[in-house]
């Protein structure tokens, strides 16, 4: 089933989510929810809070930034391929390196996309679907993703991350994305007064 | 004669050889205590900034450019200031360095520059988008939030004769919901905006 991704100005995207109890009622079906409504946004993470559930939970997939064939290699692409995964309860250990700019969207926040800093490699805990316990280094756009994602468990949109001026030159946009202001491919739930 | 004629020579050709001599000496102490000239500190900022244009350029490169880079930009920029406090070169300086600490998210550092900048230079060229930058840094950025601070730099900014109409607006509404942070002024705008579309 394809859920409605959570638009922002909703307050849920602004909470501290809740960790998971291992006897979590309907977990399967919410992560095979989570990965239809992924895919069909084109997304490369999904993270609860943009379904609507406020618990520290998310999944990824980032084959789409997969090297293709003939192009130049981007290294902080490599081993990409395959990289789908569900991390619950995560908590980022250790984050090194140098921070390094790449343009960020979300699917909560459509149409925007803004440069972002982040570090170059993470090193997370986490458990997976199965509620088996990893703790795993990650560089590159793997460790972008799942920084991205982290963030929206603490209640972080990667628009808190900009200049506090491009976050003004954002606001007029960033309040019609609220409202449902602008064209989007999959399904969102906005924030319409009642 | 003839004697005294090339002896004579030789003494110029000695002393203008030790003046030059000296004068290298002289230069290279300038250089190893970090004395350079306006045009040599001009020089190695712009060659900063080209490379970093060139980074940016560059796709591949542009993931990778570490911030040690613009740290080095925001030192030579500083070295300057540091020098040349009174040059109009140096409110440029102060200039790009707020921005260059604005994009590195170390805002205490950029507003300090900011003021600096308009202490020094209350004619600065860019003054609107520096009060405008000033202002929003509090506004959204600086925690705790201090509205105090937002209503002065946006006070000044209304006070610009060179402020775009819409700019001028935004600030206005802006300063009369000050008590919302950023995020519920957005959701109150949309909420506005929302209304007023039934």
């Amino acid at each position: 089933m394809i859920l409605p991704i959570i638009a922002f100005g909703n307050p849920i995207l602004k909470r501290i989510a809740d960790n998971l109890p291992e006897n979590f009622e309907g977990l399967s079906s919410l992560l095979a929810d989570m990965f239809e409504t992924m895919y069909a946004a084109k997304g490369v993470g999904l993270a609860a809070p943009q379904i609507g559930e406020s618990i520290r939970l998310f999944i990824v997939d980032g084959s789409p930034f997969a090297n293709e064939e003939g192009e130049e290699i981007d290294p902080k692409a490599i081993g990409i391929e395959g990289f789908k995964k569900v991390f619950i309860n995560p908590i980022i250990e250790e984050e090194s390196g140098d921070l390094w700019p790449f343009q960020e969207g979300c699917l909560s926040i459509p149409k925007i996309r803004e440069n972002v800093n982040r570090m170059e490699r993470i090193c997370v805990s986490y458990y997976d679907e199965n509620w088996s316990f990893h703790r795993d280094e990650f560089d590159g756009y793997k460790a972008r993703i799942i920084q991205h994602e982290y963030d929206h468990l603490e209640g972080i949109l990667f628009t808190d991350k900009l200049s506090p001026l491009k976050k003004k030159l954002l606001s007029k946009r960033l309040s019609n994305v609220s409202i449902g202001i602008v064209e989007v491919d999959y399904k969102m739930k906005f924030n319409k007064k009642k | 004669m003839i004697n005294k004629s090339l002896f004579l020579l030789a003494l110029i050709v000695l002393l203008v050889s030790c003046k030059e001599e000296t004068s290298k000496k002289e230069d290279a102490l300038k250089k190893k205590e970090g004395i350079f000239s306006s045009i040599e500190l001009k020089g190695s900022i712009k060659q900063m900034e080209d490379s970093i244009t060139g980074m940016l350029q560059n796709k591949s490169s542009i993931k990778l450019i570490p911030n040690l880079t613009y740290i080095e930009l925001i030192n030579r920029l500083k070295s300057y200031y540091k020098r040349f406090p009174n040059d109009p070169y140096s409110a440029e300086c102060l200039f790009k360095i707020h921005i260059k600490y604005m994009d590195l998210n170390a805002l205490e550092n950029s507003v300090a520059y900011g003021d600096t900048l308009l202490a020094n230079f209350p004619n600065f060229q860019n003054r609107d988008f520096l009060l405008e930058s000033m202002g929003s840094a509090y506004d959204s950025g600086i925690e705790p939030r201090d509205t105090a601070m937002v209503r002065r730099y946006y006070t000044l900014l209304l006070k610009e004769p060179t402020v775009a109409p819409e700019t001028r607006e935004g600030i206005i509404m802006r300063l009369k919901y000050i008590k919302m942070n950023f995020f519920e002024y957005v959701n109150f705008q949309s909420k506005k905006a929302s209304n007023s579309k039934k």
